[in-house]
């Protein structure tokens, strides 16, 4: 059970109420947040597998948490905390397995192409292009400047609810966001120029 | 790059999303680990999603006593391998250290050496794991091509090789004490020569791979210590095989 002014909307919350979430409702929280999860995850590793075993244990690992009475009653916003579960997941994944150097390549394959909307001849190339550009520059600013400009600006999420997935305070997020586009843009600038 | 361009770059990431094929496989996979968890399966599932910090150790104590090896019904672990479906069973068997489903290869290998109730057949299972450990040294290093093989993905590879080959090691010792066959102690020990042989050739072989990297000096140091151990146990099968009055 929970309580939610649920639809379809991404910018909607859903509060979880302090009984135990129930798998009709893990369910629904599962259809609307499994594509956002998997993008914020798939900006962040090497290949769509990852990404795929990432998201995946994102919600088995949020299912065990919020299965049980005690912990659901502290979780205020079920959106705010997957993208929690998925931040320290990467994290993990990163301290597990040590970094191997990427090559340029591996970043632009296809497996990238295989995700998006179907496009239609030179169109797709400058999408492909960009999207790889767009990928690079993620990676090479640091995880919580690209976790700040993926939830504000794609998932929509309020400033207060970066501030609580990042346990920081209001003030601290839009500082965060004006540095975290400026780090991008020049990220992107650089590439370009070179 | 204007503002307004930047932001319409980042907006184009919307258009990142799974196979709806996969999100679908993998909603199944995850309500059969919630059904399996009502079910009061809990202990295996409990393994399953385990951090891999307390795994190994979670396990250990599950398997140690003789009554808990024998109170895990197999009905039971097969329900929560078919449960988790097979597009995630599948995935898993190609796991290398370092993926996210490694950890489900390892648990389901060890629900398998947990139903194996011989011990010769227990002890010939853990050597063939082994060396399944040193494949995946291999293919760590094929997967990279001329990069840096991951350290800790290496050392993850030899902790569990070691963890088999301890556990076969026992399980010989086992067969050899038991009042049971010849035969069978003679069975074990020539398995044990022969994959020692082979490990020993693995190991020489890995250690090379990533003998030419910079950090690889506490790696090589841990395979020099498990080449020891591997000389070891091909002395002990041949002292058995020996003692025995078998033929090599």
């Amino acid at each position: 059970m929970y309580n939610s002014s649920v639809n379809q909307n991404k910018g909607m919350e859903i509060h979880i109420t302090p009984l135990s979430i129930d798998k009709a409702a893990f369910g629904r929280l599962y259809d609307l947040y499994v594509k956002p999860i998997y993008r914020f995850v798939y900006l962040k590793v090497n290949s769509r597998e990852e990404a795929e075993d990432l998201t995946s244990e994102t919600f088995l690992k949020a299912w065990d948490y919020i299965s049980k009475p005690e912990n659901s009653q502290k979780i205020r916003n079920a959106r705010a905390f997957f993208y929690q579960v998925a931040s320290n997941l990467v994290i993990d994944f990163y301290r597990k397995k040590a970094l191997i150097p990427l090559s340029l390549d591996a970043i632009s394959e296809n497996s990238d192409i295989k995700d998006e909307k179907e496009l239609i001849g030179s169109d797709k190339m400058i999408k492909e292009a960009e999207m790889g550009e767009l990928k690079r520059a993620f990676r090479n600013i640091p995880h919580n400047y690209s976790d700040t400009i993926i939830w504000y600006y794609l998932e929509d999420l309020k400033i207060s609810e970066i501030a609580e997935v990042l346990k920081k305070s209001e003030g601290t997020v839009r500082v965060l966001i004006h540095r975290a586009l400026k780090a991008l843009k020049k990220e992107l600038e650089k590439k370009h120029d070179s | 790059m204007t503002h307004d361009e930047l932001v319409r770059k980042i907006k184009n990431i919307e258009k990142i999303e799974p196979s709806q094929a996969w999100i679908s496989s993998n909603k199944d996979f995850i309500f059969n680990y919630i059904q399996a968890q009502e079910k009061n399966e809990s202990r295996a599932l409990e393994l399953l999603a385990a951090s891999s910090s307390g795994f190994f150790e979670k396990f250990k104590l599950f398997a140690r006593g003789f009554a808990a090896r024998f109170l895990l019904p197999a009905a039971s672990a097969l329900t929560v391998v078919f449960l988790a479906g097979n597009f995630v069973l599948a995935r898993s068997q190609q796991a290398l250290p370092g993926d996210a489903l490694y950890s489900v290869k390892i648990f389901i290998e060890k629900i398998e050496v947990a139903m194996t109730l011989n011990d010769e057949k227990r002890a010939t299972l853990n050597f063939e794991l082994a060396d399944k450990r040193l494949s995946e040294i291999s293919s760590l290093a094929e997967n990279t091509g001329d990069k840096n093989v991951s350290g800790p993905a290496v050392d993850v590879a030899m902790e569990n090789f070691n963890n088999h080959l301890n556990a076969a090691v026992n399980e010989m010792s086992d067969v050899v004490k038991s009042d049971s066959s010849t035969e069978r102690a003679v069975a074990v020990a020539k398995i044990a020569n022969t994959k020692t042989s082979d490990y020993a050739k693995k190991i020489a072989k890995a250690k090379d791979i990533i003998g030419s990297q910079s950090d690889s000096s506490a790696a090589k140091g841990q395979m020099e210590e498990t080449i020891k151990k591997i000389e070891e146990v091909n002395f002990d099968a041949l002292t058995v095989l020996a003692s025995l009055g078998s033929e090599v």
